[in-house]
């Protein structure tokens, strides 16, 4: 068996790679998948032997501003002397709404992280929201697509090392289901807050921002 | 009306029309002299990571709801004239302490968005957002910087002023 790490983020939904490793049997049946959230483990030491045992490395990070995130920026900042040569590297961004611009700036830093420490990277995908990784999972829809693309990739990459590395970055954004989730989330939140009705349709205006 | 209220509106409107330089700074120094209305941001302060709770815009909007320096973030680059910016070059992107700060400028915007997915502003303010980039980077690392930061000064609304590489920190200067 071969193991593949997720990193995810501290704010993402846990389970992400469990649904995984219960959806891609057919794909990759011969893989398990682990997931870590960096932020969480307390002991840098053990985080970094793990990540230097693996077989391949899947990064699910947010964008923030063109970018990745800042606990990202710190992990691609300790770890980049712990990650081997030619291990095998997928990302997997998300922005929140429809911002693909960046999504496409979050991925090129994260190829030009992957070439200048030599990992053998197989491409990155964008999409809409994070929460929306289990749903769509359980769905079969579109962005779990995108997720399975990626591994086929790692897999590929672990089984013909001499391949050339598919730069897939597309940006998938899961419109309309994006908008309906968002939606709910405001209006739950404002309602929690107890926010009036007419203030929260000021404040959010739901409509027009999906 | 008594005379302090008056002082307080006053004190209120001074504070609120009064325009300041923010200086965000992982070395600790800034590349010129701040004033006595400057605001330097340096690395060590209580300053939390944002939680991505999005309660800035909906819970206390324009507010974020983490008690510490930066909850007020959001307001203060409404009075800001110039960001600046002194960061080390991570993989063609600004340090995590930088990006730490910059990601709890969301009570800046607004949640709603345009056809390009970029949030809008909640104020009508536009600073200078200049970048002064520090370590050992190639031409595509400095590419990848040059790319965030435009993409930075497209999402805070901000006019480009310069982006700067330099080699050492130390060249920065000692302010």
């Amino acid at each position: 068996m071969r193991a593949a790490l997720v990193m995810t983020a501290a704010d993402a939904p846990r389970g992400t790679a469990r649904v995984l490793g219960r959806k891609l049997k057919a794909v990759a049946a011969d893989w398990t998948f682990e997931e870590i959230c960096p932020a969480q483990e307390a002991d840098r030491h053990a985080l970094a032997r793990r990540i230097g045992s693996c077989d391949a490395l899947i990064l699910l990070c947010p964008t923030a501003f063109g970018s990745v995130s800042s606990g990202t920026l710190r992990f691609l900042s300790d770890m980049q002397y712990v990650l081997r040569k030619d291990l095998p590297f997928a990302a997997v961004v998300y922005a929140e709404g429809k911002n693909e611009g960046a999504c496409r700036g979050a991925l090129r830093i994260l190829k030009y992280f992957a070439e200048k420490n030599r990992l053998r990277y197989r491409g990155g995908i964008g999409f809409g929201e994070a929460g929306l990784i289990p749903l769509f999972a359980r769905f079969r829809s579109g962005p779990f697509r995108s997720f399975r693309k990626a591994c086929v990739m790692l897999k590929k990459a672990v089984e013909a090392p001499s391949a050339p590395a598919e730069c897939y970055a597309d940006v998938h954004v899961p419109g309309a289901v994006c908008a309906i989730v968002l939606d709910r989330l405001y209006r739950a939140a404002a309602s929690r807050s107890g926010v009036r009705p007419r203030q929260m349709k000021e404040q959010d205006k739901a409509a027009h921002y999906l | 009306m008594s005379a302090w209220r008056i002082f307080a509106g006053i004190r209120t409107v001074l504070c609120y029309n009064r325009r300041m330089n923010i200086m965000i700074t992982d070395t600790g120094t800034t590349p010129v002299r701040p004033n006595r209305t400057d605001i330097v941001l340096r690395d060590g302060e209580n300053m939390e990571m944002c939680r991505g709770c999005a309660g800035c815009w909906t819970r206390t909007p324009g507010v974020c709801v983490i008690p510490d320096r930066l909850r007020h973030f959001g307001a203060l680059l409404s009075h800001c004239d110039n960001l600046i910016i002194v960061s080390r070059c991570v993989s063609g992107s600004v340090s995590p302490f930088v990006m730490r700060v910059l990601e709890r400028a969301r009570p800046f915007l607004l949640p709603q968005t345009d056809r390009a997915g970029r949030h809008l502003p909640r104020y009508a303010h536009r600073m200078v957002l200049s970048v002064y980039f520090y370590g050992e980077e190639d031409a595509e690392g400095q590419a990848c910087a040059r790319e965030m930061t435009a993409a930075l000064c497209r999402e805070l609304h901000a006019r480009t002023g310069s982006v700067i590489f330099l080699r050492d920190a130390a060249e920065i200067g000692g302010c």
